[in-house]
């Protein structure tokens, strides 16, 4: 069908995966292949108690040295000369026996320009270019991963939660009139929902997502390693994004950015197509019963570059150039090609091709799959590499994306299953927009004048000095949940400065820092902007929240392209991605569940994780991937046999638990006290008593939400350097 | 330390919403099991007492309603209320920890020492992040 050689590329690897099966292309053979058409059936036991030890061990020791191993190993032989316990590569086979979790080996081009598989297979050798390939990559296949959620009890109840969670939404939708209580999970959306009349999914079926991220190796080299990992959406968001419940997909070295990305998703996407079309043998331990699974991919995110690696949309600079592939169309300057997705239409406009009216914020929605194939189809018969161009900026498609190859009944659509990560965007690319203005960085057109941008108030040497102590000062009233409080931000100008701590500093101080100091309209402006996103961002909210959010940032965004861009054709490229993506949050919350839910922020800190786990550094691929299996076959191990995977710290000592998640920490009074003054009125009060008992004074309390506050009765103890005061709290309103 | 309780909840919002209160200590006041029952109250069969679990606070005011009207509600600037506002509030009614930030706005023309309410952004997902996991 499609005519250049590049299209016609991509169109091969979507249709090799589109007709997998088990049995042919993945190298899965002999016994785990057996297992993925006939789990075991009963639950894994670990017969050997030495074996059982070695197995601890070795889990215990994930972050130690392969030394440390052998050392306690000869250490427990000397003590008991009984014990014989395996060594450290022989708990490793075990390890992976038991877990039957492994991976698909593929060669790769030594400079990561692309894998040799499905219609590269035979690549190096037929154009001869690479004799011995010295690069491989691992793909970890996802069926055995899963499987393994299910081969114990407590694992598989776990599993439960999409059907509980499903059941108890369609109550809530009958109970207030098709709203639910709450968007938080995925499960809450439209879109989910959908599904599940149309019966796509069933109730043994597993819901995935998949996220892609380039990571840095080291800071300070130039080394990009990519990985993806799946999120089982069946788990309850408590326990998806945990490291232990995160599946690998591949890991992809580098040492630069894959050339063609879509080889290095074949093995893994081929894999999953396979499952999907001859369904995922499970055996449910807390139901003892054998069941088909199909696999559906719900949501697949990554951040912009990443995003664009999967989907092969045009980005940014396309007149569609949104991520989700709205319908909207973008303005550029005459003289330039990028498109910018401005709302109101510049003043005397006419660029041919994008001369159309204003559009209104609120017809700013998704997009849907029957326009992306139309489009997609005009841009597979381009016959000349010019009209090709020409199409790509029509259409805002560069190419299929990859995920086409997956089994069209279990994916829920392109451009539908893209969305996260707008959560990001608009998060952290915002901030940094408004510090551009603030500061005045943007480029000043000829016929502009710097001096008109009453908003640029950094350009004042004195002011931005002022407003880095102030930012300075706060560190010291914030609380330790915040993460990373801010520093004095003139003085790391140039500097590597967290996303959190720009985010605290934007969205938490500035609103009042910066009253008085920003002109009135642009303050107002910047306030409205910031309690919309701060309802967005939260992991739960309301109906009533939600439609609020969705005005503020309506009326926000045309307010904001009327006094910064002001129909000027010289201020387009004020208008950067983020701004529109801002508008599409309220209404993907009610497509796919609160955007955070879904948002690569946390998974980005699991892939992170992974990166810090390479001990190897004169290796580090080959060190990664070796790790990232290991992790994979651990987790495994865990899901099958949790008494591997034992509660941490659930409380420390010297707490008391006081049930629904709030837990008193130490340091509490040994003895009883007597209270005097005002505290022993309010006491007796409080308790209707004449006179005040003695009491223990308790210093910390945790809460549900996992911060921890203390008190003035801990605090006065410290010094006040050492002080930050954690003890302002938010009380919920009770009454009588 | 044998008490009977006999004022169960109190009211600490006046004007409808959220409170904002500086702990000055936690504590757990112990009392009488008599013929009624609250499923709430943890039940500590024993010593046939029952705990009720409060914090000692102090409020802060409520919001300048300027500011919090011209900023669409983020710009939550307090005063201390001091002793006066001392009373005690239920350990299970403690939301979330915020900040409180001392600044000086300008309101109507007139400067005033007050606190502005941070609170983290997201913060919700804090429990769902993988940083409180073994490594």
């Amino acid at each position: 069908m499609a005519k250049l050689p590049k299209l016609q590329q991509s169109m091969s690897f979507i249709q090799t995966i589109r007709g997998a099966s088990l049995d042919n292309g993945i190298r899965l053979t002999g016994e785990p292949l057996e297992q993925l058409h006939n789990p075991p059936k009963a639950p894994l036991r670990v017969d050997y108690r030495y074996t059982e030890l070695a197995l601890s061990m070795f889990i215990a020791l994930e972050h130690s040295s392969e030394s440390t191993y052998d050392k306690i190993r000869r250490v427990i032989e000397q003590c008991f000369p009984d014990a014989k316990l395996p060594s450290f590569h022989e708990t490793k086979r075990i390890l992976a026996d038991l877990s039957g979790v492994t991976s698909i080996i593929k060669d790769m081009c030594i400079n990561s320009c692309a894998a040799y598989v499905g219609p590269f297979a035979n690549f190096d050798r037929s154009n001869g270019r690479v004799e011995h390939p010295r690069a491989v990559f691992h793909t970890i296949p996802i069926a055995p991963q899963l499987q393994s959620l299910w081969r114990h009890p407590e694992s598989a109840e776990k599993m439960h939660y999409r059907e509980q969670r499903t059941h108890q939404i369609f109550q809530e939708l009958q109970r207030n009139d098709g709203l639910v209580d709450m968007y938080d999970d995925v499960f809450c959306g439209q879109a989910y929902l959908d599904v599940v009349t149309q019966n796509k999914i069933q109730k043994n079926d597993i819901l995935l997502m998949l996220s892609i991220d380039g990571t840095q190796l080291y800071k300070s080299k130039d080394l990009e390693c990519w990985i993806y990992i799946w999120i089982v959406l069946n788990l309850s968001p408590e326990y998806h994004y945990k490291k232990k419940h995160v599946l690998l997909g591949a890991i992809i070295p580098g040492p630069k950015k894959p050339k063609i990305i879509d080889s290095f998703l074949f093995p893994g996407l081929h894999h999953l197509s396979a499952v999907q079309r001859e369904g995922l043998c499970i055996w449910d331990t807390s139901q003892d019963c054998e069941f088909i699974s199909w696999l559906f991919l719900f949501l697949a995110c990554a951040d912009g570059p990443g995003l664009l690696t999967l989907s092969n949309f045009i980005g940014h600079q396309g007149k569609n150039g949104c991520w989700m592939l709205c319908p909207l169309n973008g303005h550029r300057k005459p003289s330039a090609p990028q498109y910018y997705p401005v709302l109101l239409k510049p003043d005397d406009y006419n660029v041919r091709g994008c001369d159309h009216p204003d559009i209104n914020v609120y017809d700013i929605g998704p997009s849907n799959s029957h326009v992306y194939i139309q489009r997609l189809l005009h841009l597979l018969n381009s016959p000349t590499q010019h009209v090709y161009e020409t199409q790509c900026l029509e259409t805002g498609i560069v190419g299929p994306s990859i995920l086409l190859g997956l089994q069209p009944q279990l994916i829920q659509g392109i451009p539908e299953v893209f969305s996260s990560e707008m959560m990001h965007l608009s998060g952290a690319n915002m901030a940094a927009l408004w510090l551009n203005l603030w500061h005045g960085k943007f480029d000043c057109a000829p016929t502009d004048s710097q001096a008109n941008w009453d908003w640029a108030i950094f350009k004042d040497i004195a002011t931005w000095e002022a407003h880095g102590c102030a930012v300075a000062a706060c560190r010291m009233c914030l609380p330790g949940s915040f993460d990373v409080a801010p520093h004095d931000p003139s003085l790391h100008a140039n500097s590597w400065y967290k996303a959190t701590e720009y985010i605290t500093w934007i969205y938490s101080l500035c609103p009042a820092l910066l009253y008085g100091i920003l002109p009135k309209h642009f303050w107002r402006n910047f306030c409205k902007f910031v309690a919309g996103l701060q309802i967005m961002a939260q992991y739960s909210i309301t109906p009533a929240q939600l439609q609020r959010a969705c005005q503020l940032i309506a009326e926000w965004e045309p307010e904001f392209e009327r006094i910064f861009y002001q129909c000027r054709v010289d201020r387009i490229p004020f208008i950067h991605l983020c701004v529109h993506l801002t508008c599409h949050l309220a209404s993907e919350a009610t497509r796919v569940g609160s955007p955070i839910c879904s948002s690569q922020w946390t998974m980005e800190r699991t892939i992170g994780n992974l990166g810090q786990e390479i001990r190897q550094p004169s290796d580090p691929f080959s060190n990664l991937a070796q790790q990232g299996i290991r992790h994979c076959q651990v987790n495994a191990l865990k899901a099958m046999t949790p008494h591997f995977d034992p509660p941490e710290n659930v409380s420390p000592r010297a707490s008391a638990d006081l049930g629904n998640g709030y837990v008193l920490l130490a340091k509490c009074d040994k003895h009883l006290t007597t209270v005097h003054g005002d505290d022993a009125r309010v006491i007796a009060d409080y308790l209707g008593l004449p006179c005040t008992p003695k009491i223990r004074h308790w210093a910390h309390l945790r809460l549900p939400n996992g911060q921890i506050s203390r008190s003035e009765y801990q605090e006065l103890q410290c010094a006040p350097e050492d002080i930050c005061m954690a003890r302002n709290v938010k009380v919920r309103q009770s009454l009588k | 330390m044998i008490l009977t309780l006999i004022c169960d909840t109190i009211q600490i919002s006046f004007n409808g919403g959220d409170r904002i209160a500086e702990v000055r200590y936690f504590t757990r006041l112990a009392r009488e099991v008599d013929d009624w029952h609250d499923a709430n109250e943890e039940w500590n069969a024993q010593d046939c007492l029952q705990f009720v679990d409060v914090a000692l606070v102090m409020l802060y005011s409520n919001p300048h309603p300027y500011l919090l009207e011209r900023s669409y509600g983020i710009l939550a600037s307090c005063t201390k209320l001091g002793e006066e506002s001392l009373q005690m509030v239920r350990i299970t009614d403690i939301r979330s920890l915020v900040a409180m930030i001392p600044h000086r706005p300008v309101i109507h023309g007139v400067a005033e020492d007050r606190y502005f309410l941070a609170e983290k952004t997201g913060m919700d997902i804090m429990c769902f992040g993988s940083e409180n996991e073994e490594d």
